[in-house]
């Protein structure tokens, strides 16, 4: 019982003071997975599949599922490849992408989810029975909505965003450890809006911290007989 | 010439928060894969921060609106995960269309409201100095 108030503590202690410079101390440079994501809406359900490879901020993504498809993004630049008709887009934005399939993943190995490097603040703390929740505003105001993140044996099990538009709560579960870092497999989040809601679940399977990855994803290029598209944003 | 600086940083700070909170936030949801690029596009537009834009025209005046047309929205990438090349083209253009329409519409409505809430602030001032006098 000390044991697990020491280590609330300890997890307090460390989202309060090292806020920014905890982040990205405990996550991997890189790693590999397959993944199948399934998405639910009220008339619809979608899978996708395929294998990731997240690597120095870059991720490259081969979906085998529903399309045949190569999705390398690069800060603000997206390399779309489909191999079987040799074509493609290259598209550049003045604004960073987001990281598909691995932004939930990416969030959970960080202490404070990744909360203080986008600006939000801790608020308040709680602990209901063997889970420590953090409330967290972004220092704007609450205008940007509100975090509470849930932790359980140092962990976070739980990320519910609120704002006045939109609401979304992430449940991560089936923890594994892999190389000293424990990684959820199965991450669900139901995003519910004014006028539609869906469920997407991230199976992930199959995870190697560092793996050897070839230049041939490290440093995407198209084949040169493909024919590119470029758009600039 | 402070005042200046801490105005337009506001407005920075406002358009990075969008891009860095609202937007990643909204990774989550996905367009599936036989459905309309065109509506799913102005379904991840209706997730578009009115709020944040109206508040950068109220605090930046038409500096505030002129923010909002010059920025271009980029459009989430993991809506464009998994999708046919036809899908990416349509949705990137929607997209893009329907944000911008939504981001300058909020920030001309704040930028109205800014200026008549100061118009009326001086005209209450000076009625208010008028009546001392």
């Amino acid at each position: 019982m000390q044991l697990h108030i020491d280590a609330r503590v300890f997890v307090i202690i460390t989202i309060i003071f090292l806020n920014g410079e905890a982040f990205g101390q405990n996550r991997p440079e890189s790693f590999t997975f397959n993944f199948t994501r399934v998405q639910e809406s009220v008339n619809a359900l979608d899978t996708l599949s395929g294998i990731a490879f997240f690597f120095y901020g870059k991720l490259y993504l081969h979906v085998r599922h529903p399309i045949n498809q190569i999705f390398f993004v690069d800060g603000n630049k997206i390399k779309i490849y489909y191999p079987e008709n040799k074509t493609g887009y290259r598209i550049m934005s003045g604004t960073p992408f987001d990281l598909p399939i691995v932004n939930s993943l990416l969030a959970s190995l960080e202490d404070d989810y990744g909360l203080a490097q986008i600006g939000f603040e801790i608020r308040s703390t709680s602990v209901l029975g063997d889970t420590l929740v953090t409330n967290w505003e972004h220092s704007t105001g609450s205008d940007a909505g509100t975090f509470d993140v849930f932790y359980r044996n140092d962990i976070i099990v739980k990320a519910r965003f609120n704002a006045p538009s939109v609401s979304l709560e992430t449940v991560l579960k089936n923890h594994k450890t892999y190389n000293g870092y424990v990684i959820p497999t199965t991450i669900k989040t139901r995003h519910s809006a004014i006028r539609d809601s869906v469920t997407e679940t991230l199976y992930v399977d199959g995870l190697f911290i560092n793996p050897y990855i070839p230049e041939s994803i490290l440093n995407f290029e198209f084949p040169d007989e493909a024919v590119i598209e470029e758009r600039r944003l | 010439m402070n005042h200046s600086i801490r105005k337009y940083s506001s407005i920075l700070f406002l358009v990075l928060s969008f891009t860095l909170v609202i937007q990643p936030v909204s990774f989550e949801l996905n367009a599936f894969v036989d459905s309309d690029p065109v509506a799913d596009a102005q379904m991840y537009a209706d997730r578009e921060s009115g709020g944040t834009w109206f508040l950068i025209g109220c605090v930046g005046g038409f500096i505030g609106y002129i923010v909002a047309t010059a920025i271009t929205p980029t459009p989430p990438a993991t809506a464009l995960v998994g999708k046919d090349a036809e899908y990416v083209a349509t949705f990137t253009d929607v997209y893009q269309s329907e944000v911008k329409s939504v981001r300058t519409r909020n920030a001309l409505y704040g930028c109205l409201t800014g200026t008549g809430a100061t118009v009326l602030l001086y005209a209450v001032l000076v009625a208010a100095a008028t009546s001392v006098e």
